[in-house]
């Protein structure tokens, strides 16, 4: 019976192995690699030379580095917050036509960025964006003079702005999802007892929906500091450094310095930074409560 | 019985997955005895279209196929992304025998060992048929063989403006700045200046924007980016404060520029200024300008090759065919770049591209709109040089220069950060290839 037991595992075993296999090969082994090759002087084409931490200690000496954290930074507290609450709102408001066609279309409309390549949305606004784009077009119409949305010192604003607008929908389809699974007994009570709206949302739905809100802080805070693809459309890192995010910085140190040993040190710091935010937003998002998420 | 089924199954996955990757041992581009040779060939978009990039070559290739009994597997690389494209293949043994290169790109590819010296491969009498065969001479080697020479930066000016304001074209910075100061007007009179007398920007977010707005100003005052021998960056200099203190002014103490500078790309600004008539002069590539200005034929307009200050020069880049290191064959490879380069490859891309012959038994070819730039102007182009760590240089400039420009660091700070970022970043890959 006990070496029937052992077949069947070892048959398990050797259906997993290949998949296992490739997440070995694709994901854990070049975390190992990478640190291995953080500390030398990889360049991508010659055997790489071990130079111990010099890697290291440049990273603090690295002003683009110190910028694009700098940047990230700010585009994280910026965007987090934002997407979360207005996710929220926006969910709690189309949870109260439940599934009405209206509902169906709001949600579909605000989930189409999602679905739309990070690319093509930079590059289109980014065209919405210009000194005669569509919102400047619009501003004029209402004699607002035109906004530089792209210069120095509105970019990464912008940047934020474009970034809600994409990870709304996604962030809302899961707080909608919450939302529906709260008991109605729950809002009627409140609705017997005289509760306001913001009553509702303050004291039945926002301690309800914990779990979900933990999901897309954390969700939030890992994509925006990974964010590349949308922010290098719309600005290419600039004007400036003003929206150079960190991986931007780890890919130019990889693919234009070919300095591929400097550029996984940098990954690693990213690592560790995105390790330690998640670990605090864990120990905070779970403080009021009973610590299950 | 069952168990025996899936654990063959199983195992044949995974021997299935196993001889997804390529075999071990496997050369590029090798050719069994017998097979004609195959040759990779990498080139940057000339068209518009990959497709007629493909067409341009073409006959080209078929007739060096024909002679070598060899096939040419031609691709064409973007510009976005160019240089990641060749360091990726190269790392992953995929480069091509063939590549393009611009000066800046070849400094880590050779001391990588990726590309390969060219100089045995020529006659004296084909390198002195060469308009600029020394400058492919780049750190000890004959790496580039001159494919495109000229394109300089011109400043072009709307000749119907400076007709109004009976001026002739500027020779000088302080003609440059008069002409602008008088030409930026509102002349609709709704107290909106809607004419400028300089068209630039700065908001680009490539370094390949410095050149069409601040070299030619920064030689022209006397100085420099790097040493001559490629490995200090002397920015920092008096000519360097001097070039920036006069475009810093003409944005914002003479407010001649178009407030869109920091936010408009210079193509953009360009088409949207300069060519629509707003616009009084500007600075440009010669092959934008021959792109498009034929689509404003009622504009009347000008050039000058070079302003003068304490010398008279503008930028006009070279670029290369190379012989990658890891070539299959680095004769055919070789034969490949002269059949590219000879007259009937030159005339082939003639007939899609104005650009002047790098060869000099092939009469000039580039557009007549520019003729006398390069037959009366050409000792007043210069391109970059070599240089260590050039692209990572030229990038962080930028970078400071927005700041300057966008009144976030003075000139002097950004100066002096760009060039200790500079030689460190030298020191840095001295220190990493010793």
């Amino acid at each position: 019976m006990r070496r029937n037991k052992r077949k069947t595992d070892l048959t398990g075993y050797v259906y997993i192995a290949p998949i296992c296999l490739v997440v070995l090969l694709m994901s854990v082994v070049p975390i190992f690699i990478s640190l291995y090759y953080s500390f030398t002087n990889f360049d991508g084409v010659r055997a790489p030379v071990f130079t111990g931490w010099d890697n290291y200690a440049k990273l603090i000496r690295d002003p683009v580095l110190r910028a694009s954290m700098i940047n990230t930074l700010i585009y994280t507290v910026v965007t987090v917050p934002v997407q979360t609450v207005l996710a929220l709102l926006l969910a709690f408001w189309l949870s109260t036509f439940r599934q009405g066609r209206w509902s169906q279309f709001i949600r579909g409309t605000l989930f189409v960025p999602v679905i739309a390549s990070s690319m093509v949305a930079g590059i289109i606004w980014r065209a919405f964006m210009g000194p005669t784009g569509l919102i400047n077009e619009a501003l004029g119409l209402l004699s607002i003079p035109a906004v530089t949305f792209l210069d120095i010192n509105h970019a990464l604003m912008s940047a934020c702005i474009v970034t809600v607008w994409r990870n709304l929908g996604y962030f809302m389809v899961i707080y909608f999802a919450a939302i529906l699974d709260i008991p109605k007994s729950l809002y009627e009570s409140a609705d017997v007892e005289g509760c306001s709206f913001g009553q509702k949302l303050v004291y039945i739905t926002i301690p309800l929906l914990r779990a979900s809100t933990f999901l897309i802080v954390i969700l939030g805070t890992i994509w925006s500091f990974q964010a590349f693809d949308l922010v290098f459309s719309l600005t290419q890192g600039g004007p400036g450094f003003s929206t150079t995010t960190m991986v931007m910085t780890i890919y130019n140190t990889s693919f234009k310095q070919f300095n591929l040993g400097y550029a996984s040190a940098q990954a690693y710091v990213l690592l560790i930074i995105i390790v330690l935010i998640s670990f605090v937003q864990t120990k905070v998002l779970n403080r009021s409560g009973d610590g299950s998420i | 019985m069952k168990r025996v089924i899936a654990l063959l199954a199983a195992c044949a996955l995974m021997t299935s997955l196993a001889a997804c990757g390529s075999p071990a041992g496997s050369e590029k581009n090798a050719s069994a005895p017998g097979e004609a040779k195959q040759l990779t060939w990498w080139m940057p978009p000339y068209a518009t279209v990959d497709a007629l990039d493909e067409e341009i070559w073409a006959p080209v290739i078929q007739s060096f196929e024909e002679k070598n009994n060899c096939k040419v597997e031609f691709t064409v690389i973007p510009w976005e992304g160019y240089e990641e494209k060749y360091l990726t293949s190269i790392a992953g043994n995929a480069g091509p025998d063939v590549g393009y290169m611009y000066v800046e790109m070849y400094p880590p590819f050779i001391t990588m060992g990726a590309v390969a010296d060219v100089n045995s491969y020529f006659t004296q009498e084909e390198k002195d048929n060469f308009i600029a065969w020394d400058s492919g001479y780049i750190m000890g080697g004959q790496y580039g063989v001159p494919f495109a020479s000229g394109d300089p930066r011109v400043i072009l000016y709307n000749k119907t403006i400076l007709d109004e304001l009976g001026e002739q074209p500027p020779k000088t910075w302080e003609d440059l700045r008069r002409i602008a100061k008088a030409a930026t007007q509102d002349k609709d009179g709704d107290g909106n200046i809607d004419q400028w007398g300089y068209v630039t920007s700065f908001a680009d977010s490539y370094y390949g924007l410095l050149p069409s707005t601040y070299y030619p100003f920064l030689w022209q005052a006397g100085g420099d980016i790097y040493n001559e021998a490629g490995d200090e960056v002397i920015i920092d200099s008096p000519a360097g404060k001097k070039s920036l203190q006069f475009l810093y002014d003409l944005i914002h103490v003479d407010k001649v520029v178009p407030p869109e500078w920091s936010s408009v790309t210079l193509n953009d600004i360009f088409v949207s200024h300069f060519c629509s008539g707003k616009g009084a002069m500007t600075m440009v590539s010669s092959g934008d300008a021959c792109n498009y200005l034929p689509n404003y034929p009622d504009l009347e307009w000008g050039y000058v090759t070079a302003l003068e200050d304490e010398e008279s020069w503008t930028f006009a880049p070279t670029d290369y065919l190379t012989l990658m290191s890891s070539s299959s064959d680095p004769q055919l490879s070789v034969d490949l770049i002269k059949h590219v380069l000879s007259k009937e490859g030159i005339d082939r891309l003639h007939e899609f591209h104005t650009q002047a012959s790098p060869r000099k038994d092939v009469p000039y070819l580039g557009s007549p709109l520019f003729e006398d730039a390069y037959l009366k102007d050409g000792g007043k182009m210069r391109t970059l040089n070599a240089t260590l760590e050039g692209t990572l240089v030229y990038d962080y400039l930028l970078k400071q220069i927005q700041l300057i420009m966008n009144d976030q660091i003075s000139i002097d700070e950004g100066l002096a950060e760009a060039q200790q970022y500079g030689n460190q970043a030298i020191a840095d890959f001295k220190s990493r290839n010793q």
